[in-house]
């Protein structure tokens, strides 16, 4: 048992979930809190990874400070491509973001000299352990969760279900949007970083639009107004592609399958709107001591 | 403007593609009274209350809060100016529950900058705060005891209800209703009328009600107006609308 939890492929499975999960939290952020869809933030992601390991690779800085920089870039790049996002109706931001985040693979391809173009940047030093990538995702959820219970938080809640009412409220939607989305593109860009500094090698055709969809799908199972869903069904569905390995070429139908029968009879997702919280622990306490009687 | 006028709305016209929507529209609301709108289907009531709060554009026209004009700002800066509204259709914020419905209209308010959220005395002060006003506004209007509920999980007329309560922590120096009885039983609607009538006598706001149902807009209102096709029919009190010839005519149809 110890061996395998010490053993390479333990290890990276950790650390790619950890990756996977806070990712999601940045997706979480954008959608389920703030309704807005985005098929580009895969390109977030690059711009961590390739920020960080292009200075990595070719200054010798320390370690923390290549990751200062590389959220500061993609927080610019959150801000360039927020400022017309906020105007659009959302189907209209998915298109924004798509093309962005292709546009960012392509000028990845296209220079070559510093990023290594399409066959990669290697030489990427390893740095992220799974006890950094562990903490990185606990430390996350208390800021996201912190975050949806904010006032900020209630005003984009308040914007997803209804966007005329929120207005009406005295709610700057575009300023909220606007604070969600760099929220959610330094989050993502975050995760780019931890996966760049374990893998040691990434290129382009990694951070496509599949890969936005991809978390799309995992907040929209784990429920789509649920911090605890978006956790937990990006574990479970990055987890399923490592137990279905039997199955070799027939994993992307079962896992594909699996989707579809969970949104066919849980429309809302696996959570729904509900919450995890330390109360819960109380409830069940005093459903075994018998008084449930008193229970609210 | 003389001081006792809050809103005032000068010949504002509204055009939607060719049809007329509003057409030469001119209110003026004085503090603390009610006034009702009324007319068919389609006569550009609830444009009226678009255009006073900045959902839609004005084509032609101004329209003032108190001394201020407000033409065509931004609607959470019409909000914020102290104009609140509810809808016809029910808009409350089904993924929050009803305390933290009336959050979102008092969280703009009520705002603190980083260096205060920095103190923990400062922020808890400005959160009790938000919190008595909530308590109040909800014991108001008969929701206090279904704080942690879904607004889905409520009836029909105790959402009406939280729509009016999160219009009033705006703290409102206008607020418009669009057509709050609609959907509620008689006995619904009486407790709507009684709880009208006491917003009246506690707060100094004017209210303006587009409705359909007499029995609300005669008991209420001080002044009515009737639209038909965008125009401006008749406006008066409602002795003079009742017995109004033109009125009659929009609603009954001509007397051979």
């Amino acid at each position: 048992m110890i061996d395998f939890l010490l053993s390479r492929y333990f290890v990276s499975i950790i650390t790619f979930t950890s990756v996977t999960v806070i990712a999601v939290i940045g997706i979480y952020i954008l959608t389920g809190l703030t309704g807005l869809f985005s098929l580009g933030h895969g390109a977030f992601m690059a711009i961590g990874a390739y920020v960080a390991g292009v200075l990595m690779v070719n200054t010798n800085i320390p370690f923390f400070l290549a990751v200062i920089i590389a959220l500061l870039v993609s927080l610019i790049a959150g801000a360039v491509i927020a400022l017309p996002c906020i105007k659009l109706r959302r189907d209209y931001i998915a298109l924004v973001t798509f093309g962005f985040g292709e546009a960012i693979t392509a000028f990845l391809r296209q220079t070559a000299t510093i990023t290594g173009g399409a066959s990669g940047l290697s030489g990427i030093p390893a740095k992220t352990t799974p006890v950094l990538a562990i903490l990185s995702v606990i430390v996350i959820i208390i800021i996201a969760r912190k975050f949806k219970f904010s006032r900020l938080g209630r005003q984009c809640l308040a914007i997803r279900n209804d966007e005329l009412a929120a207005k009406s409220m005295g709610i700057n939607v575009a300023k909220v949007k606007f604070k969600a989305f760099m929220f959610s593109s330094a989050v993502v860009a975050y995760a780019g970083i931890l996966y760049a500094f374990y893998t040691r090698y990434v290129d382009p055709g990694m951070f496509g639009w599949t890969l936005s969809a991809e978390w799309l799908i995992m907040v929209f199972v784990g429920g789509v107004n649920s911090l605890t869903g978006a956790v937990l069904a990006s574990v479970f569905l990055s987890g399923i592609p490592e137990a279905l390995r039997f199955a070799a070429a027939w994993r992307v139908v079962l896992y594909s399958l699996l989707i579809l029968m969970i949104l066919n009879f849980r429309p809302k997702g696996i959570f729904g709107d509900k919450e995890f919280s330390f109360k819960h622990f109380g409830m069940i306490k005093k459903y075994f001591k018998g008084d449930e009687g008193n229970v609210n | 403007m003389s001081t006792n006028e809050v809103l005032k709305a000068v010949k504002i016209s509204k055009n939607f593609g060719g049809i007329q929507a509003v057409d030469n529209f001119s209110i003026s609301l004085k503090k603390g009274e009610i006034t009702g709108i009324i007319g068919p289907n389609g006569a550009g009531k609830t444009t009226i209350f678009n255009l006073i709060s900045g959902i839609c554009q004005i084509d032609e026209g101004k329209i003032f809060l108190e001394d201020k004009e407000i033409t065509n700002m931004k609607q959470h800066k019409i909000a914020r100016a102290g104009i609140a509204r509810t809808f016809q259709n029910i808009r409350v914020f089904e993924s929050l529950n009803v305390i933290e419905n009336i959050f979102t209209a008092l969280d703009p308010v009520y705002d603190y900058n980083f260096a205060d959220s920095i103190s923990i005395k400062k922020r808890r002060n400005i959160e009790n705060e938000k919190h008595n006003i909530a308590e109040k506004l909800l014991k108001i209007v008969g929701l206090w005891k279904y704080k942690e509920k879904k607004p889905k999980n409520l009836a029909y007329g105790l959402q009406r209800k939280l729509e009016i309560a999160r219009a009033l922590a705006l703290n409102p120096k206008v607020l418009l209703l669009d057509e709050p009885a609609a959907g509620l039983n008689p006995k619904e609607v009486s407790g709507l009328i009684d709880l009208i009538k006491n917003l009246r006598e506690n707060y100094s706001f004017s209210i303006m009600i587009i409705e359909h149902r007499m029995e609300v807009i005669l008991n209420l209102c001080k002044t009515i107006c009737v639209q038909n096709f965008g125009e401006t029919l008749a406006i008066g009190c409602p002795d003079e609308i009742v017995n109004n010839e033109k009125v009659i005519e929009a609603y009954l149809g001509e007397a051979e």
